[in-house]
């Protein structure tokens, strides 16, 4: 859904009358995202920025929605998603209990995985000068400074970073073809792996641009599928947080920061990626140059 | 948070699982609890250190003291040495254990496979690091099906009352662990002994976001409980620090940037006084009161740096910040090394810091060159 996700899409928004939501939905309807309505359980029959709120997901026909309720809500909403046939949901929530999030994902499996799911902890999912979901670039007019339209693609770990990158690439005229904050969680419903996959498909991307950080295994098991399956486009990353390396068991950051021993450790994972083939960044003044040659 | 091992010990007898008697001696109460220590332990005693670390033993912070007199020599030693950067403040003595064998068994969640799982070791915690241990992958309803977990344990070859038992305790676990909002339950080692299964240590970590425990993190500095209470402040927006020995005072944002950042600094020879991560856009007094608190400490000066900001508002970063400065009655043009917040509200970020004659760098001067040009700065250069 991933590669599908245009500015014709048919998005809602569950939690629309919260107030980052009611900011963001108006960001996305500004920047041509085809926003169709809402939903907010008890609040049918209200209108937002002209759109129509709903109680609940299977009153109106749409493809993707982004959740943004408070934490002890996400399960619920999540699943009443995946059950109304939402094709992608993009989870901004963070905070999530992480069972809640075992049990979200869980609940997907048993339904066959039609939904895909990204986040929870998400920014959101852009492609640049088309169309955006969630809350990623903030208004229309630091959305166009930040994000232009081209050929690489942007998967991050963290949100702030993916517009970070973005603005870099976007000052030495280098575009964009999407750009997704995955979530800074230690369990993600779309991992690097998942993304890269649907995207190697992708006609506007021509390679990767990683923003990876300490902790968990996403860009281990990555650099593991490269080395056995092989990759038609070329991938580039960026590992943040070299010194948690010598502080293990503290988290810093995100909830997924925590390096165990040698596992998680920034270290490991640039030995894997340089063995299957990533260039890895030291600076992030190098990855213009890069990523430029994609 | 992670659970000392006392605290885990204590949280997994009271959930039925048969921990060795022990006793908990402080640094400053050692002499006036020896009275009652010598009637509750009989020696040889094993004394380990409590601290938020594990290899505690290669670290020399598990000692057997054999005799009643090594005991205060021996404890006065270990309360005065450094393991993994940090003095330990208790001590947990135990009655040694004469074991069979040595299990490993864990519970918690994999971010590979998305889900929880169950770890099992019949050769304890080394063939675990070695990645040689069993995994049974589980869903959060795995309690309900002892049966599954039993084959599972067929499978790694266990028989008879041996099979039944440590099905049985790992069925506990997987409720323990579910039903506390547990991220980590981990016995290494599970003692097999004659009169059953014995926890040797365990390590557990608990949800942040679901801690309903009642366990006190007991190695929170003055600074990281302070900056605690500034953040909870209000709800709106967050700021999370945590303390380092170095000189340079951050202000950075937001999650994946501060660790940009952090390194950026070491890389360029700096020593940063703390970690930090604001963002969520907080408000002006939040950011006042941690640019007091990062002051309060000896630091040559303050990199304010963040990623281009998707909805914090950079006139009230300024605003905190200088008014932070001022407060501490402190020159905002001498303490700040550089002001690199790109984003919303960037013109009145701009005019607020330039009646200070702070220059504004943007999203032109990236991460790296901003931490550079901050130090050079704050070395006068």
């Amino acid at each position: 859904m991933l590669r599908e996700l245009n500015s014709r899409t048919k998005v809602i928004v569950q939690g629309i009358t919260g107030r980052e939501a009611m900011v963001f939905t108006k960001d996305m309807l500004d920047y041509g995202t085809n926003v169709v309505g809402g939903v907010t359980p008890g609040k049918g029959g209200m209108k937002v920025h002209g759109l129509p709120v709903y109680d609940g997901v299977n009153e109106i026909d749409a493809e993707v929605s982004v959740i943004s309720v408070p934490p002890a809500f996400a399960k619920d909403a999540v699943m009443e998603a995946i059950e109304a046939g939402i094709k992608l949901v993009v989870l901004v929530t963070e905070r999530i209990p992480r069972k809640d999030v075992a049990e979200i994902l869980e609940f997907n499996r048993e339904m066959g995985e039609e939904t895909k799911i990204v986040g929870p902890n998400s920014l959101g999912v852009i492609k640049p000068e088309r169309v955006k979901v969630g809350m990623i670039g903030g208004s229309i007019e630091a959305t166009r400074k930040a994000y232009t339209k081209g050929n690489v693609a942007i998967l991050s770990r963290s949100g702030g970073m993916t517009t970070e990158l973005a603005s870099l690439l976007t000052q030495q005229d280098i575009g964009q073809s999407i750009c997704v904050s995955i979530g800074g969680d230690p369990m993600v419903g779309t991992t690097f792996q998942d993304a890269i996959i649907e995207l190697e498909k992708d006609k506007d991307t021509k390679g990767f641009l990683l923003f990876c950080e300490p902790g968990g295994l996403q860009e281990e098991l990555l650099a593991e599928y490269i080395i056995e399956r092989g990759i038609s486009k070329p991938v580039c990353a960026f590992i943040a947080g070299k010194f948690v390396d010598s502080l293990p068991g503290r988290r810093f950051g995100h909830a997924g920061v925590i390096v165990h021993g040698k596992k998680g450790s920034v270290e490991e994972k640039k030995r894997l990626f340089e063995q299957a083939g990533v260039i890895v960044c030291e600076t992030l003044s190098k990855i213009p140059e890069v990523v430029e040659e994609f | 948070m992670r659970l000392l091992e006392y605290q885990a010990k204590d949280f997994l007898s009271k959930a039925g699982f048969t921990v060795p008697d022990g006793f908990v001696v402080e640094k400053n109460t050692v002499e006036r609890d020896l009275g009652e220590l010598y009637c509750k332990i009989s020696f040889p005693v094993v004394a380990k250190v409590q601290i938020p670390m594990g290899r505690r033993g290669l670290a020399g912070g598990v000692r057997i003291i054999s005799h009643q007199d090594e005991l205060v020599p021996v404890l006065r030693d270990m309360f005065n040495r450094k393991y993994y950067g940090f003095y330990p403040e208790k001590m947990l003595l135990e009655n040694k254990i004469d074991y069979n064998r040595e299990l490993y068994l864990g519970v918690t969640y994999d971010s590979g496979r998305r889900g929880p799982v169950l770890i099992f070791s019949l050769a304890g915690g080394i063939e675990v690091e070695r990645g040689e241990s069993k995994i049974l992958e589980l869903t959060t309803m795995y309690g309900n099906y002892p049966y599954r977990i039993k084959n599972f344990f067929i499978k790694c070859g266990l028989k008879g009352k041996q099979l039944i038992t440590v099905t049985e305790l790992a069925r506990k676990m997987i409720d323990v662990f579910f039903n506390n909002n547990l991220t980590l339950l981990e016995i290494n080692p599970f003692f097999e002994t004659e009169k059953g299964y014995v926890v040797g240590d365990a390590r557990i970590e608990v949800d942040d976001e679901s801690n309903q425990l009642g366990y006190e993190n007991e190695f929170k500095s003055e600074f990281e409980k302070r900056a605690e209470k500034i953040d909870s402040l209000d709800y709106r927006g967050t700021a999370r620090l945590v303390e380092f020995s170095g000189d340079i005072g951050l202000i950075i944002g937001g999650g994946g940037a501060s660790l940009t950042i952090f390194d950026a600094v070491i890389r360029y020879g700096g020593s940063p006084a703390n970690y930090c991560e604001v963002g969520g856009n907080p408000t002006v007094k939040k950011v006042t009161e941690i640019t007091k608190l990062i002051l309060s400490r000896k630091v040559k000066g303050l990199l304010v740096i963040t990623n281009v900001l998707n909805n914090t508002r950079v006139d009230l970063i300024a605003r905190g910040v200088i008014k932070g400065i001022l407060e501490c009655g402190m020159d905002p043009k001498k303490v700040i090394g550089i002001f690199r917040v790109p984003g919303a509200w960037e013109e009145e970020g701009k005019k607020i810091l330039a009646k200070y004659g702070i220059p504004f760098a943007g999203r032109e001067v990236s991460l790296d060159e901003a931490v550079k040009k901050g130090l050079e700065r704050l070395r006068g250069e």
